[in-house]
Parts: structure tokens; sequence; C-alpha cells
């Protein structure tokens, strides 16, 4: 394992010889973050092939606007911000899909001890619950638990409410919450 | 770590930390062709000043083609070399003086090719929107994962690329020829006493062993299409059969033997017996005639192929530049003789286009190099002769092998 100031020197070649334009060093960049930038783009995306459109849209972005980069901040956080505004961006461009508020069911609120949910879930398993959120609950749970978004940042970028940001949260949670407990209940002897 | 974190938001907070999956090999190659794509956009003002060299080329090779203007080619010096077999001595006239340049344009009604335009295409690349994006309010990692693995970051770089098409090439190549050439009747006029006609002279000439040797510059486009130039030398050399030579007046009036071949004709005086007078003959023995021509081709390529197998036929035009015509030949008069070797040829057209085709098969050694093997074929679109008994028109097909650069 290369020591920080190796891979800082190894990443700073990979970056010029990407801004003079040079494949390899684009397949090198691409192969070092594309693997994390694809397992975000899934929690973003409903399914595989639009994760694999967000992730081919976004290492466009990074690639023609790396000269930008100033190097405050990681590089992969200034990735990643371009990936999530590839996922925004498509969905912003489908704007029916921000204004859907699902009904509350009050039967699936039940209270949760912490303790129940700190065991391990399978990854992808929760990918696949995340990706069957109704798209409006999907991009407001993953702005605001991934990225760290507050409500008034989430309705300036989705263009929404503060209310309807939170309302969004809120049941983006609970049908996760409630879906965790099937799978939790059917687990169980 | 925020505090207070929901439970459900700390469960999906963390699997996302952990998750990671690769995206499919494909999803690389089609943004290197998105990537391609980009480049060609953003580079194409600059590529704009190939076609442009290439039509000046062309207009270029057009303007020499109607230029009427005879050859003056082979320089000021002596060219005539003479070996003395006889006990007397040698004084060997000059070749003919060249006549001067005539200053008119007067098209050639024979020329059939027409320059190829070239369409140019120019696309200013769009200036990149202005990115505002949101300050992140939870910092990601900051280490990078996966590093430790660069030889098999590169050897899957270099299989995924093998097959890429690489935009230049050059290719230097040798060719062993099968030159010829068709001859129709000019002017029986312009013969002199005892001309021959085509048919004689063509029976006369045997063509011996050519061969070519060149650079090929390729330029490979979208879509599998491409162009192809370069500058190829041939060298062809032609066995001429002995022969009575008949001596007549040239364009100054003097009187010489005039030596005849299917490349352009020479006026020779030999240092023996007296001054020729029209109608007088010498025996000229077997001659050895030796041509050599530079070659710039303009051609378009398409390539076919699949791994490591290419085939790119090619065709277009090429400027055919004669840049030396010698003959050696001996002269004699019952016991006298006298060896005679002359490249000052009148007659010789100076640029004459041809119709090139190629068909090269090509064996990808690694990401940069292949072998190439050039099957060829040119015909002459205009006669390689002018103001000669016979209009000349050369063709040749060849067999080359090269090894192809790719940058």
């Amino acid at each position: 394992m290369e020591t920080p100031g190796i891979l800082t020197e190894t990443l700073d070649n990979i970056i010029q010889g990407c801004l003079a334009g040079e494949r390899s060093a684009q397949f090198r960049l691409y192969h070092l973050y594309a693997a994390k930038m694809m397992g975000v783009c899934l929690w973003y995306a409903r399914n595989r092939e639009e994760a694999e459109e967000i992730l081919q849209d976004g290492f466009m972005k990074v690639f023609r606007y790396l000269h930008t980069f100033s190097g405050s901040g990681s590089l992969e956080g200034w990735i990643r911000k371009i990936m999530v505004n590839a996922a925004l961006l498509r969905y912003r461009n489908k704007s029916t899909q921000l204004y859907v508020v699902t009904e509350f069911n009050a039967d699936l609120h039940d209270s949760v001890s912490e303790a129940d949910f700190l065991q391990r879930y399978d990854e992808r398993e929760l990918i696949s619950l995340v990706q069957q959120l109704p798209p409006a609950c999907r991009m407001v749970f993953n702005l605001h638990v991934f990225e760290g978004y507050t409500h008034q940042e989430i309705s300036g970028a989705l263009g929404i409410s503060k209310g309807t940001s939170k309302s969004n949260l809120a049941d983006a949670r609970k049908m996760l919450q409630a879906a965790l407990s099937i799978k939790k209940n059917k687990a169980l002897p | 770590m925020k505090e207070n974190i929901h439970p459900i938001d700390q469960i999906f907070q963390q699997a996302e930390e952990r998750f990671r999956e690769m995206p499919p090999d494909s999803l690389w190659n089609r943004l290197s062709d998105e990537l391609d794509a980009q480049d060609a956009a953003a580079n194409r003002p600059a590529l704009k000043t190939w076609p442009r060299l290439a039509l000046a080329a062309c207009f270029l090779l057009a303007s020499l083609l109607l230029a009427d203007t005879p050859i003056r080619f082979f320089g000021s010096g002596s060219a005539i070399t003479n070996t003395a077999t006889t006990n007397t001595a040698t004084t060997i006239t000059q070749a003919p003086a060249i006549r001067p340049r005539t200053t008119s344009l007067q098209p050639d009604a024979s020329l059939a090719f027409i320059a190829p335009a070239l369409p140019l295409a120019i696309r200013l690349a769009a200036a990149p929107p202005a990115v505002d994006l949101p300050a992140p309010k939870m910092p990601r990692l900051a280490t990078i994962q996966d590093t430790s693995q660069p030889v098999q970051i590169m050897s899957r770089f270099n299989d995924l690329v093998a097959r890429r098409r690489r935009a230049f090439s050059l290719t230097p190549f040798l060719s062993y020829d099968w030159a010829g050439y068709r001859l129709d009747r000019e002017s029986a006029a312009m013969g002199g006493a005892g001309a021959a006609s085509p048919q004689e002279l063509g029976e006369r000439e045997k063509m011996e062993s050519s061969y070519s040797a060149g650079i090929l510059v390729g330029w490979q486009g979208k879509g599998n299409w491409g162009l192809k130039s370069g500058l190829i030398y041939s060298h062809i050399s032609i066995a001429i059969a002995p022969q009575e030579i008949f001596a007549s007046k040239d364009a100054y009036g003097k009187t010489g033997y005039r030596f005849n071949t299917s490349t352009g004709y020479a006026f020779l005086q030999p240092s023996f017996g007296p001054s020729p007078a029209p109608g007088d003959s010498l025996h000229a023995t077997e001659s050895q005639h030796n041509i050599q021509v530079l070659s710039l081709p303009f051609q378009i390529s398409r390539r076919f192929g699949k791994k490591k197998w290419s085939l790119v036929p090619a065709a277009g035009i090429a400027a055919n530049i004669i840049t030396r015509a010698s003959v050696k030949t001996e002269l004699a008069e019952n016991t006298r003789m006298e060896s005679v070797t002359f490249s000052r040829l009148e007659g010789i057209r100076k640029i004459y286009a041809s119709a090139v085709a190629d068909l090269t098969l090509q064996y990808a050694v690694n990401e940069k190099l292949s072998l190439s093997l050039i099957p060829s074929l040119r015909y002459a679109l205009q006669p390689s002769t002018k103001n000669n008994i016979v209009k000349t028109y050369p063709y040749s097909s060849g067999i080359g092998a090269g090894l192809t650069y790719k940058f």
C-alpha cells in the first residue's frame, strides 16, 4: 500500500494527464473512482441502467470540468458532487416526480428500538429498497442522509418547499423502516 | 457523524460508505467513445489545416498538370558521359539546349482527373457552461481507494484500448513492382526519319525488375474512414533491344541520331565519324533504360477488421514526378563503337497524374505497431510523355511490406 505522499504524487500525475487529454490518465482516474461512484449512482437511480447513465454523464462532466478543481478538498468529494448533480439534473427533467407525496400509513409507523436496526444489512438489499421509493422521497432521503443537505438546501436543489422536503423525508424513513421490519420478521425463525 | 442520527439514516449511511461496485467494461467504452467525439469536435478548428493543405496541394497539382512547359529538369551540367572504345580522340557535343519556356497555358485535352474538393467543416467548440455546485455539508472520504494496483489497471486499460483506433500512422515500406505501360500513337511526324511505331517501340522494350520504397502517412477519422498520403520513390528498369537509330534535325536545326524510348527521346552525336546527315543511321546495341519517379498519393481509405487483423482498401490519385530518366547504350558503326549514357530526355511530361489503389492487410503486433502487407495498383491518368512519338501511360502493380507505427 502506497504512502499518502506517493498517493498524492500519483494522483497529481493522473490529474495532469487528464488535463492534457490523455486517455490513459482518464482511464486511470475513472478506474480509481468508478466503483465508489457507481455505488453513489445506484442509490440515486431507479435501476442499474439508469445508474450507469448517471455515472457516464457524471464522468463526462468530471473530465470536462477537471480544470476547475481547485485542489481544496478531496477529489473524491468533488467527483461525488458532480455525480449527485448529474442525478439531480436527470430528475429535474422529470419534474412531475418531484411533487409526489405519499400517503402516510400509520399502521407501519411503529417505533423501533435503535438496537433492532444495528444489525448489518446487505448493501444491495438496501439499495434495492431505496430504489423502490418514490422518486421524490428517494431524492430527499439521499440528499439529506448521504449528502447532509438541510431541508432548506434540499428545497432549493429540488425546487420544492421545506415542508414538502420534510414530509418526503419522513415518508421515506417510514417506508424503509417498514420494509426493514418485514425483512427482519421474515428472517426470524 | 451527526449526533442524534436517526437509526434508519445510520443504517443507510453505513451501507453507503461500505458499498462499491465496479461498472461493466462497456461503460468505459461508451465513455471513451463520447470523449473521442468531444475531442474531435474540440479539435476541428485545428484539423482544418490538413484539409487546406491537401486542397492547396491538389490545386498545385492541377495547375502543374495544366501547364504547357517543356521539361527543364536535369540541370545545366553535362548530361552525357562517354567511354570511347576507339583510338581516336573523343569529343562529344552536348545534347540540344533546353528550349526556352513558353508562357502560354494550354489545357491538356487528355486530362482526365479532377482534383478532389475536400469539404471543410469547422465547428467551434462550445464553451463549457459555468458549474454552480452547492457545497457539501458532510465531506466525504479523503483517502483514495484501491490504488495499489497500477499494473492491473494499466493491463486492463491496455486490454480495453487494444482495438481502439489511433489517429495518425506512419508506414515505411518496400515494394516489388511489375511495371508496364500502354502506348498510344501521338504523331508519326514527330518521330523523325525511320521513327518506330508504338507497337515496334513497345516490342523493343522489355520491363525488368522494378521496386518502390516510401513512407505512407495515414489519418484515421471516425467511422473507419481515413485519409492516406505519403512519398513513394519508384525505380523502373527497361531493357531496350538493339536497334537502328536514324539522324534527323532537332528543334535547333542541329542533326543528331534520335534515340527514342517510351519515356522520351534524345539526339546523340558520337565522337567518331563526321557529323551525320538526316537519314544516316547507326546501330545501337542493347540498352538499359532506368527511370526514377517520385509519387505523392492522396487516397481515401476504409478500415475493416476486428481484433488484430485489419483490411484497409484505399483509392485515390497520385502526382508522379519523373526525377531522372537515363539510357545507357553503345553506338556502333562498322568497327567503331562508343558507350554513351544520357539522362536528358526530351518529350517527358514533368508531372503526370495516376489513379492509385491498394489493399493493405494489417496485423497488429501491439497497440502501436502493425505489420502491413500492401498490394497496390497504379495506372496513369495522363501520358507521361509530351510532344513525343507516343503517348505513354505507365502502370504498375506491386506487393509491398511495411511496418505501421500508430501515434
